[in-house]
């Protein structure tokens, strides 16, 4: 039982290493070669746990050799359009200036109810609202509106712009001073200290504290636990 | 580029592990089926004090061995062979000889099952 459980604790933090290893790519949606690693890597993690009679190392070793192989295919694709083409394919075009290409959806084995779930998703109830559409390497749809129907922008909408050009960032974080953030808006623990005291609160006292480059700032009180 | 050099590293050693791991099962299971041949001679010149000696070298070897063999290979599997190697020095008299052969088959069978299991990819 206790080799199990040795077992278990390894795989599990090896499996960790190893996505960590292959990035936060891995956690996005998924390209085919992706989906596949990650299916084949849990697949190898769990026989290694559940089968003690096999050695570690012909679980172990795969999982590494499918993370070093992903590694250095997506390191291809991104040098060349080609491998990227040939691995995780190209986006198609299925909705064109309002008309959907049947012959694309055919050939993508995309039905019309998936069609009609996608631009869902993307909160589009009408199809006659949507001027492009694409389905995308990863399988999720794109979807560009028609300009009567599209949201306005800021700009359509002549709204001035705020003080703030960049977002707030978390310069304290439970009670802990965030250095690297502090640099970007130029302030100092002193500053950030007396915002904490005009709001009757001590920096062990705050949970979130954040600023933008105009000098706004939030702060979250902790909760008593 | 740290991860592609991170991968290049793990596929390299993967590939240490993998030459490694050939080279110490094959050692392991020509020398095996080496003694197993001494055992057979030496049995077969009807010199058994010298045969049960060479299965007990042949079982100390392999005791020494096993871990190794289990690193790599399917516990069931190893283990499985060591009994068999264990049975031999029950038949190592004038007696028994025939079983001894026939023992001797079967645990050299056994290891050339195990070094099949390793080594092919299919």
């Amino acid at each position: 039982m206790a080799i199990l459980l040795f077992r278990t604790l390894l795989v599990y933090v090896l499996i960790i290493g190893a996505m960590r290893l292959m990035g936060k790519k891995q956690l996005g949606e998924l390209q085919p070669s992706e989906l596949v690693s990650t299916i084949l890597i849990s697949n190898l993690a769990s026989i290694s746990i559940e089968s003690p009679e096999l050695p570690l190392i012909g679980s172990v070793v795969p999982v590494f050799i499918i993370v070093a192989t992903e590694i250095l295919l997506s390191a291809l694709c991104v040098r060349s359009r080609r491998a990227a083409k040939l691995v995780s394919g190209s986006p198609r075009v299925i909705i064109r200036n309002g008309v959907i290409d049947q012959a694309t959806l055919f050939d993508l084995r995309f039905t019309v109810d998936d069609l009609l779930e996608a631009l869902r998703g993307k909160d589009v109830f009408e199809l006659s609202d949507v001027a492009f559409a694409i389905v995308e390497t990863n399988g999720s749809v794109s979807v560009l509106k028609k300009f009567p129907r599209d949201t306005p922008c800021n700009e359509d909408l002549h709204i001035e712009p705020p003080t703030a050009k960049q977002p707030s960032l978390p310069l304290l974080v439970d009670g802990v001073l965030n250095p690297v953030n502090m640099r970007l808006y130029s302030v100092d623990a002193d500053w950030i200290d007396a915002q904490c005291r005009n709001a009757g609160l001590a920096r062990k006292d705050v949970l979130l504290f954040l600023c933008n480059d105009a000098k706004e700032t939030s702060i979250v009180k902790k909760e008593s636990r | 580029m740290r991860r592609i050099r991170i991968a290049i590293f793990i596929l390299l050693l993967a590939a240490a592990l993998s030459a490694a791991s050939h080279f110490a099962v094959f050692r392991v299971t020509q020398s095996v089926q080496a003694q197993l041949s001494g055992i057979r001679a030496a049995a077969g010149a009807q010199n058994y004090e010298n045969a049960a000696h060479q299965i007990d070298a042949l079982l100390e070897y392999y005791e020494t061995r096993q871990h190794l063999l289990e690193f790599f290979i399917r516990r069931e599997t190893v283990t499985s062979a060591s009994v068999s190697l264990h049975g031999l020095s029950a038949y190592a008299n004038g007696e028994t000889i025939q079983d001894l052969f026939s023992e001797i088959d079967k645990a050299s069978e056994q290891i050339h099952a195990m070094e099949h299991l390793f080594f092919s990819i299919f």
